[in-house]
């Protein structure tokens, strides 16, 4: 049955995904070519253009124009999947639509999972879209010092140097973060909708104030953590140092406890969206 | 016969000492349509929804073919809801499709022979029917599972007489033989002749449970009439 439900949910959910990555791919093709001056075909263009001082001011105009475009679309692409699939949720699970998706004979665990599981594959294909954007656009505008191989080898560099083992330890830490943060964002916004179930009315704003709610409780504790991590290492360096012996130490193991720490929270508000589902349903 | 659904002391309260549904023992057998009657607030659509899980009970125990609300129970419930639940986007032909991936009773020939009989497009977008036809839609959709019970919630509501004699039509000739066809209503004298018992409710309590024909007998009226005699304002 989860199978039946991915497909579903997946059915309903790609024409405006893909609308939404498509606009920026494209955007990010276009800006490549507008950008790689170049290009016999460009090049061209361009230099007939900044002989007249109008046409250094038309150039100037829509390289902003077209950088203001690309940042909004990327923008629409991060927020609107975001909020995308909190309303999907919403709508899908606790209005008239839950009449139908809590009478299918699926278990509460299947319909969380697998809408938790067609959101996340949608965010990473997203990111993956915004990076090789990027990536495109920036070996095009700076052509001659942008060298992408260049940049995987440093990266690569950086990695093993650490060691190899250490460096695969770091690597493993680093796509668990990736990972963690998307269910953590996708989580943070199926929990609070799920809390504002349990208010009698305005159950949407109550979702809303649940979500800021724990926003600020949320950074707060990032930042005293992370404050009082910078303390201790200011007050006792010597203590620092005999504890992790190096830097690349320290950042593995501060890095792998707030990976897990995120995935204990996942977990929790995980509980508390299925028990809400499971003993405080109330549809309208 | 077997009962299809056992209530044992169900209670529902959404505010503590102000129950909905109070101590409410009621068991039905299997192959009968059975009206469930009551006025507004007395407790019919908490009891359906404590049936089908999506409300769970204060205290007291629901079993539906043995099963408690849960994905087994579901697999015998064809519910239709007040409410229309079906996704705008979709066309009619996918949500015949949803259907038959999901419930394995579901019989999608049969549907589309009756959504053809109404000459409705299977191609169309719901959000492109009208209400009555999208609620015609949702009907058949549940008629046509063989399912083991099926609860309709205000089935003939708003609805033009044409389309509710379709309406009952439909309900009389498609479900499954054996079956328990429980029917929420407020519109009695409609379904009166096709009933084999009714349940009266008032203020979450059950008051009367028993056949038309006892009724008529007991009371020298209508099953109609005696409604209105026992929940007069």
């Amino acid at each position: 049955m989860l199978g039946k439900l991915f497909k579903h949910e997946w059915k309903a959910t790609w024409k405006l995904m893909v609308i939404m990555n498509a606009a920026v791919l494209v955007l990010s093709a276009l800006g490549a070519v507008f950008f790689y001056r170049n290009s016999a075909v460009v090049k061209p263009l361009f230099d007939s253009l900044e002989r007249t001082k109008d046409g250094d001011t038309l150039y100037m105009l829509a390289c902003m124009g077209y950088f203001m475009l690309l940042v909004l679309s990327i923008c629409v692409l991060a927020v609107g999947c975001t909020i995308y699939f909190y309303v999907r949720f919403y709508r899908n699970l606790y209005t008239d639509q839950g009449y139908l998706m809590h009478t299918l004979p699926v278990t509460e665990h299947q319909l969380i999972i697998s809408k938790t599981f067609v959101c996340i594959i949608w965010r990473i294909i997203s990111a993956l879209v915004v990076l090789t954007g990027f990536l495109v656009l920036m070996s095009s505008v700076f052509s001659e010092d942008f060298r992408l191989m260049d940049i995987i080898k440093e990266i690569n560099k950086a990695i093993f140097d650490m060691g190899m083992i250490k460096g695969m330890i770091f690597l493993i830490i680093l796509i668990l973060g990736m990972l963690g943060k998307a269910i953590f964002t996708t989580f943070t916004g199926y929990t609070c909708i799920s809390i504002g179930q349990l208010a009698s009315k305005n159950k949407v704003l109550a979702a809303i104030g649940v979500y800021f709610g724990m926003r600020v409780v949320m950074q707060m504790i990032t930042t005293f953590g992370s404050q009082y991590l910078a303390i201790i290492g200011m007050m006792a360096p010597d203590m620092w140092f005999e504890m992790f012996e190096n830097n690349e130490n320290a950042m593995i193991v501060f890095f792998g406890i707030a990976v897990v720490v995120e995935y204990l929270i996942c977990g929790a508000m995980y509980m508390i969206t299925h028990s809400v589902m499971q003993k405080r349903l109330n549809l309208e | 016969m077997e009962p299809i659904l056992r209530c044992r002391n169900l209670t529902k309260c959404y505010r503590p000492g102000h129950p909905v549904v109070s101590d409410l023992t009621l068991t039905l057998n299997s192959g009968r349509i059975i009206g469930l009657l009551g006025p507004n607030g007395s407790g019919k659509t908490t009891l359906i929804k404590m049936i089908n899980g999506l409300l769970r009970p204060t205290s007291g125990e629901v079993y539906i073919d043995g099963f408690v609300p849960g994905p087994e129970s579901r697999n015998v419930v064809s519910y239709l809801p007040e409410r229309t639940y079906l996704e705008a986007q979709d066309t009619v032909s996918d949500i015949i499709g949803f259907f038959d991936d999901f419930y394995e009773d579901f019989d999608p020939d049969r549907a589309r022979e009756m959504i053809a009989s109404l000459k409705i497009d299977e191609t169309a977008r719901l959000k492109t029917l009208s209400k009555g036809t999208k609620e015609k839609v949702q009907l058949i959709l549940v008629m046509s599972r063989n399912a083991r019970l099926y609860i309709l919630d205000e089935p003939i509501a708003g609805v033009d007489p044409a389309a509710r004699d379709y309406i009952i039509r439909t309900i009389v000739g498609n479900h499954n033989p054996g079956s328990t066809v429980l029917i929420c209503t407020h519109l009695i004298s409609d379904i009166e002749n096709i009933l084999d018992e009714v349940v009266f409710l008032k203020n979450g309590h059950l008051v009367l449970y028993g056949t038309p024909a006892e009724i008529r007998d007991k009371y020298g009226c209508s099953v109609d009439k005696h409604f209105r005699e026992v929940f007069a304002c």
